[in-house]
């Protein structure tokens, strides 16, 4: 275990700067997500913390060491694919014990501890079987029996759920989550999911055009993203962003919005007149008989939760209820805001506006 | 006159109408698709050897009316040929030697020209590519020319150079002439192993080298452990194009040596040829075209069940 410092990092590829200049911490045993979109620079980061990039300046430093020179091997680190890459002519245990192999251990201590990580992990049947004898879900533990066999003092994860379906991918994520807890070894994991980061972080760090917009726990990202990029990027289905103007109207500020709809605006640093993005998560919208008048364009019912696409105006937003909801198209339904729920952005800057 | 017109019309408008619907349904697939080609296949080959296989088992001079049946003469006959020998054995090395070149220095060049290390890759591989479209008659005029005794290209270079020494008499030497023969055959052919390498090469998940970096491989530790099992495939496919190409040679002894010095360069292509179209022994020169049949098809046949069967898996 070790904690990771990355101070100022900068990756070029001749004269286009990808990473620009970032600083990170990351504590001794912390689960850290580098999320964001795709193209954003997330698997050029880790790949730099692997040494499989050079750092063009900036330094990234492990349990104290800077170790921009060191290649992978000695960097202390293992990793997980995205595409597993398993040897696909070596069977399972041989896989997981390659690189012990290279380091020149003993056969008896290799199969020592493969069988260890292969208990860990219940491959304990599996080991003579080739990659290509395996299920998805049986192919992605065994990469992590890879990484769990050099027993690291980092662990990397390069979107390791991808390649999988969506119900084994929530299997996976608790069972990394719980790995992790278990051995409590310093972990980053780069996912473009933000459901997969919301529920696997301690801290979540959102990357946007190789630079950081965000560093926080998924909660504080959620409930107070510092930009709009966050806000949008963070929580699914996605917050709705309406554009409007701060407008007094019976000696209450209230935000304007396109076609003259007033919506309710929480004590802010906003003055008449001012241009603001106004943010409300699908899941803080209430039915109630009156207030927002909004028109059903589609009802999507998935058991559990309700979404329901509205017209409002010109703009189409998301509800999202926790009961069944019976509306058809064309019917119309009031809203309730409740103005505490409200993110404020500015116009100009796209930054969050303080409330309250 | 106009109804003649019409009539025509009406007919050419029937026959169209009939050949769409026949292209609409089963009977153009079974017709073009099936029938066709088993013909040509059929008349062109299926034919060909099961008349080849008639002709071994007689003596036949390739013009006269008569053919003789002789049996199992012509087999008897191989077995105790000198001539026979010295093709058989002159293949067999053919095939070694010409198959060590394709897979050392064709995978050699093509992870060097996949490694990024050399600039204009595409360039060298099309470079290396381009003699196999050459006809072997043309390369073998041209390197008849190149190492020509008296004005050669070659000996020139070598005497410009100050390697006079190394001079020999390049397609004359009885030692030598049948190793110049199989390197100009072996760089002739180099493009295709260093194509499929290609492939193989560009089709490996990237990833691979990556887990193996992080795993601790070197460089010689990444092409032993990574590239090469990962090649297998390729390298069983090549291997057996290879071997199958060194026996079928014909093309570049015949217009080089034409099987000299004394039968140094004689290989069994060339050697069946000499039997049937010089000396008109065709049912003997037919008797080593099915041995050459058996061997390929055998070869073919051994190594794609055996050898080849887990690595294509």
């Amino acid at each position: 275990m070790a904690d990771m410092k990355l101070r100022s990092v900068r990756k070029a590829f001749g004269s286009v700067e990808v990473i620009h200049g970032l600083s990170i911490d990351i504590d001794d045993g912390a689960f850290v997500v580098l999320v964001g979109p795709s193209g954003c620079g997330k698997s050029t980061l880790i790949r730099m913390i692997a040494g499989l990039e050079d750092i063009s300046s900036g330094e990234v430093e492990i349990g104290g060491s800077v170790v921009n020179k060191l290649p992978p091997k000695d960097r202390d680190i293992a990793m997980v694919f995205q595409s597993y890459a398993l040897y696909p002519h070596m069977t399972v245990a041989e896989n997981m014990g390659f690189s012990l192999k290279l380091a020149g251990n003993s056969k008896s201590t290799i199969a020592q501890k493969v069988r260890e990580a292969a208990s860990t992990l219940g491959l304990g049947d599996l080991l003579d079987r080739y990659p290509r004898q395996l299920s998805g879900g049986q192919r992605q533990r065994v990469a992590m029996g890879r990484a769990l066999v050099r027993n690291p003092q980092v662990f990397l994860f390069d979107e390791p759920l991808s390649n999988l379906d969506a119900k084994l991918r929530v299997e996976m994520r608790a069972e990394i989550k719980d790995l992790q807890q278990r051995l409590g070894t310093t972990t980053v994991y780069v996912t473009h999911d933000q459901v997969e980061a919301m529920t696997m972080a301690d801290q979540i760090v959102v990357l946007h055009a190789g630079r950081v917009e965000q560093v926080g726990p998924p909660l504080e990202l959620y409930d107070r993203p510092v930009n709009l990029f966050v806000a949008r990027f963070i929580g699914s289905p996605a917050m709705n962003i309406l554009e409007g103007v701060a407008r007094k109207k019976d000696g209450t500020l209230v935000c304007e919005i396109e076609g003259g709809l007033s919506l309710p605006l929480p004590p802010a640093n906003v003055i008449e007149g001012e241009r603001v993005f106004y943010g409300i998560r699908p899941e803080k919208l209430a039915i109630a008989d009156t207030g927002l008048d909004t028109e059903i364009q589609l009802v999507e019912p998935t058991g559990a939760e309700t979404l329901v696409a509205l017209r409002l105006g010109s703009q189409t937003i998301n509800a999202l209820f926790h009961h069944r909801v019976t509306g058809v198209r064309g019917e119309r339904m009031f809203l309730r805001i409740d103005p505490s729920d409200v993110h404020l952005f500015s116009y100009e800057t796209e930054r969050r506006i303080l409330v309250g | 006159m106009t109804e003649a017109i019409g009539l025509r019309s009406q007919v050419r408008e029937t026959f169209l109408s009939k050949l769409a619907d026949f292209m609409a349904n089963r009977g153009f697939v079974l017709v073009f698709g099936i029938i066709l080609p088993v013909a040509v296949y059929v008349v062109f080959v299926g034919w060909p050897i099961l008349f080849n296989i008639y002709l071994s088992f007689t003596k036949w001079n390739g013009l006269a009316p008569d053919v003789v049946f002789v049996g199992i003469d012509n087999y008897i006959r191989l077995i105790n040929d000198p001539g026979f020998r010295q093709a058989f054995f002159n293949s067999l090395k053919w095939a070694l030697l010409a198959l060590s070149i394709h897979l050392g220095i064709g995978l050699t060049l093509s992870i060097l020209l996949h490694s990024g290390r050399v600039d204009f890759p595409a360039f060298f591989r099309s470079l290396i590519f381009l003699p196999f479209t050459m006809s072997l008659v043309t390369v073998g005029l041209m390197f008849s020319l190149i190492l020509s005794p008296g004005f050669g290209v070659l000996d020139a270079l070598l005497r410009g150079v100050g390697l006079e020494g190394l001079i020999r008499t390049w397609l004359g030497d009885y030692d030598i002439t049948i190793y110049v023969l199989i390197i100009i055959d072996a760089w002739a052919y180099l493009g295709i192993p260093l194509m499929m390498f290609h492939a193989g090469l560009s089709a490996i998940n990237t990833e691979l080298f990556d887990a193996a970096r992080v795993d601790g491989a070197s460089e010689w530790q990444l092409a032993w452990h990574v590239t090469l099992p990962s090649l297998k495939p390729v390298i069983l496919i090549v291997t057996m194009l290879s071997v199958i190409q060194s026996l079928k040679t014909f093309d570049l002894v015949s217009v080089m040596t034409g099987g000299g010095p004394a039968g140094g360069t004689s290989v069994l292509g060339h050697y069946m040829y000499v039997i049937s179209f010089r000396r008109n022994d065709f049912g003997y020169g037919a008797t080593i075209g099915v041995v050459m049949l058996l061997f390929s098809a055998g070869f073919a046949l051994t190594y794609l069940r055996g050898v080849a069967r887990n690595a294509l898996d």
